[in-house]
């Protein structure tokens, strides 16, 4: 029999910037709160210092932030034809562990979606035809939320997070200097951009000239010091390349750690366990009702929490298995299109480019920032006509260099020799004068792509793993090559430029061992429908109304951008309908 | 410095930006090396131009002079500085004495002053007083882990382990001069540029916590609180 702990109001299961930022909004209402956490607790001092957080090797190359796969993989097939195997090292994705989760090592990309994101299947139908979309074979839906409602969340966590950058459009009125794509925004960004490095100051020359529109990218590495509406203080960054698959030493970057848990810790309602595996969320006899969640302790013991309401916020990943292993939900079954837990998998499809400059031009990478880059968005989702194309979705074009590391952050060009004297050779030739482009573009849903849980393969704990089918669909393979071809166009302009070479990743098979993106989506998505859905738009579950599933799962596909801000703002929404109206009146609030 | 200020002009693709740019800087060896030989003369004898010498105040050694909070210069980075001196110069740092010499020296005669306080290797005077443990024991924290509740990182994360700096930009604070320090740090916390590092750092700092962080570096150069 596991123990029972004394029931709470609140049970967090996950204590990444989800939980932590809901537990946040929730601190001056008087609910006692437990957040559980898997991981270890680490905060900046002194967990994240120098010099020991600047360590390659560890972080960057055997990802000691991520989750350990040795206890918890996922396993993966390209189609439904395939038996999925375990990936046993983590390769395209990085989902993060330990207090915080990937709200960590992200590395501060503070983008907005686009208001045709929210409501994609009806504007693309609207623009294109319905004919067009229905021929791409995609199961995109609208998210059952627009723009407009999200906008107050967006800014709120903008200026909770001091995000550095240059509105482009403010209620409709374009900002010269800023992407004048951009979704209108109530207002400035809370701090100026960052420093323009000199490989986005090469492409800005090259996009101009091409006439497009070069902006500074959105970052929550801040680019000076910022005091939040909290009164938290964040520092200035001091761009030393360590933001990606890294803690920032230097209080600069908005994180859990900076941003919400100095709040939430100082609550006495709130508790937080660390290194406790939850298993399941349990429910009463209607099946309609959650009543807390299962887990075990460091200790190996069982230990069952009471709550009146319960919080999914893990990696999306880990948010949809947690659904199947506690059997809340319809399971996708792939073969009929029925059910909804595990449908509308989606991820980001991307590709580099690289521009090789003569070695008196230097780009010196390793004043870098994770959100340094300079880019253009004239390619990004709807912002340009499909109809001749075939596909739809887009892609942004960005020149930054995220560091300068020496293990991972030295492309070569095509045909270096990849070990011996000639590749010494040519890293000692290129390093530091390379220009280095990222192509991050939307992924959309199909019906093949889906997650579920695997036959074989299982955990630590004894529990079957997520098992992932994905491959990329035709759709995004075409978007992707398209969008490469422009930045090679851009790469080949930058003054300076000898050559130009690019790696697509968007392409068939997926490459499970080679960094694409760590921005999963999907799997327990939000919707206006229960027969297409999993979570109504303030992202509750249909079926069991106390429990609210936060996150990218709740994305019905995914949008150009990383995705931080997006589902923050999701969650803020959340938290908002929570603190105003289901707090009243607990029940479904759609 | 406008020898450096070349070197950048000359190693980029004129870009015209509206935004900064992070300079694209080339830091070969001949854009900060001065010669140590007319350094040492400098700092003997001054110049004709009327800079006193400084050996008058940090000494023909470098050691500086702790009870009038004159810096030690020996061993620091050259290119900090010369970078001083052009701020001192500028009164981007404000300094009227410094200023005055500053002002006065050429940019080859920066380079060379510099580069001879550099290349000293002087020993390190004991402090003057005794400083009880649980001061020191405070300064190690902030030196090395910094302090959460403060949000002020590692003082070692910018200027490297033991504060022994991480040339060329960040000068070395083993072995500086503990009021000195307190008295530079008070300067940057006044100095309200919410751009400069050193200002937020600077001003999360109370009174106690400098001189606590300022004591441990100045005996970290004879000492055993490491």
């Amino acid at each position: 029999m596991p123990t029972a702990m004394k029931e709470v109001d609140v049970v967090f299961v996950g204590f990444g910037w989800g939980s932590s930022i809901l537990a946040k909004e929730l601190v001056n209402t008087g609910l006692k709160m437990v957040g559980l956490e898997r991981g270890f607790p680490r905060f900046t001092s002194p967990d994240f210092q120098s010099p020991e957080i600047h360590d390659e090797l560890r972080f960057a190359v055997r990802k000691a932030m991520m989750q350990d796969n040795v206890r918890e993989a996922i396993t993966l097939r390209h189609s439904i034809s395939e038996t999925a195997l375990p990936v046993r090292r983590w390769g395209a994705f990085l989902p993060g562990t330990n207090l915080g989760g990937s709200g960590v090592h992200w590395n501060g990309q503070h983008f907005r979606f686009q208001e045709k994101d929210f409501v994609l299947k009806t504007a693309m139908e609207e623009r294109y035809g319905k004919k067009f979309v229905d021929a791409l074979g995609l199961t995109i839906q609208d998210w059952g939320v627009p723009y407009q409602e999200l906008e107050p969340y967006y800014d709120k966590f903008e200026y909770l997070c001091g995000a550095s950058g240059k509105a482009g459009n403010i209620k409709g009125q374009i900002q010269p200097g800023g992407n004048p794509f951009e979704a209108p925004r109530s207002r400035e960004y809370p701090t100026p951009p960052l420093k323009e490095q000199y490989n986005g100051a090469l492409f800005r020359k090259a996009a101009t000239e091409l006439g497009y529109h070069p902006y500074p990218q959105p970052s929550s590495n801040l680019s000076v010091a910022y005091t939040n509406p909290d009164g938290l203080k964040l520092k200035a960054c001091v761009y030393c390349g360590f933001c990606e698959r890294f803690a920032c030493p230097h209080y600069a970057k908005a994180s859990p750690q900076t941003v919400t848990l100095p709040i939430v810790q100082r609550s006495p309602n709130f508790e937080l366990r660390t290194q406790c595996q939850v298993v399941q969320v349990n429910r009463d006899s209607t099946g309609k009702k959650a009543t807390g969640v299962t887990y075990y302790d460091a200790a190996g013991r069982e230990i069952f929490q009471p709550a009146s309401m319960v919080v999914l916020s893990m990696f999306p990943f880990n948010n949809v298995r947690m659904l199947l292993l506690s059997k809340i939900g319809k399971p996708y079954d792939p073969q009929t299109g029925a059910g909804v837990v595990g449908r509308n998998y989606s991820y980001q499809t991307t590709s580099n480019v690289w521009s090789f400059f003569d070695e008196d031009v230097n780009i010196n990478p390793f004043m870098g920032s994770g959100a340094i880059g300079t880019m253009i968005d004239d390619f990004s989702g709807d912002n340009f006509d499909h109809a001749p194309y075939g596909f739809i979705g887009g892609a942004y074009i960005l020149a930054a260099w995220t560091g300068g590391r020496p293990v991972e952050q030295n492309p070569l060009p095509p045909g270096t020799p990849p070990w011996g004297k000639g590749w010494k050779d040519a890293v000692r030739k290129h390093y530091g004068h390379v220009g280095q482009m990222l192509v991050h573009g939307t992924s959309m849903s199909t019906r093949e792509n889906y997650l579920d849980l695997d036959p074989t393969y299982r955990d630590a704990w004894g529990l079957p793993l997520l098992r992932m089918t994905f491959d990329f669909p035709e759709n995004d393979v075409r978007m992707i090559r398209f969008c490469t071809d422009r930045a090679l166009e851009i790469g080949k302009a930058m003054p300076g430029s000898r050559a130009v070479s690019s790696k697509i990743y968007g392409q068939r098979p997926f490459d499970v061992a080679i960094y694409q993106s760590t921005h999963n989506a999907g799997g327990a998505i939000m919707g206006t429908d229960p027969s297409t859905s999993v979570v109504n738009k303030y992202q509750q579950s249909w079926d069991v109304p106390n429990l609210f599933v936060l996150g990218a799962s709740s994305f019905p596909q995914n949008g150009t951008y990383n995705y931080t801000n997006t589902l923050q703002a999701l969650n803020l929404h959340t938290a908002d309908a929570i603190r105003n109206r289901y707090l009243k009146n607990p029940g479904p609030l759609v | 410095m406008k020898k450096l200020i070349k070197a950048t002009i000359a190693g980029a693709v004129a870009v015209n930006v509206s935004v900064i740019v992070i300079a694209q800087t080339f830091w070969g060896p001949e854009a900060y090396h001065g010669n140590v030989g007319r350094g040492a003369k400098i700092a003997a004898w001054g110049t004709s131009k009327g800079v006193a010498s400084c050996s008058s105040c940090h000494g023909y050694d470098g050691v500086g002079n702790g009870y009038s909070r004159v810096p030690r210069l020996a061993g620091q980075s050259s290119a900090y500085l010369v970078q001083q001196l052009d701020n001192y110069a500028s009164g981007k740092r404000n300094n009227i004495f410094m200023a005055n010499f500053a002002q006065r020296l050429s940019d080859q005669e920066r380079a060379d002053v510099a580069a001879y306080y550099a290349s000293l290797r002087s020993g390190f005077p004991p402090p003057e007083s005794e400083i009880p443990q649980s001061v020191l024991e405070r300064g190690r924290q902030l030196a090395n882990f910094g302090d959460d509740k403060l949000t002020v990182q590692s003082c070692n994360d910018c200027h490297g382990p033991q504060g022994a700096g991480e040339f060329p930009d960040i000068p070395a604070l083993k072995g500086q001069y503990s009021n000195y320090i307190v008295q530079r740090l008070q300067q940057l916390a006044a100095t309200h540029n919410d751009a400069d590092l050193m200002f937020s750092v600077a001003s999360d700092l109370g009174a106690q916590d400098m001189q606590a962080v300022a004591a441990y570096y100045e005996q970290l150069a004879n000492s055993g609180v490491h």
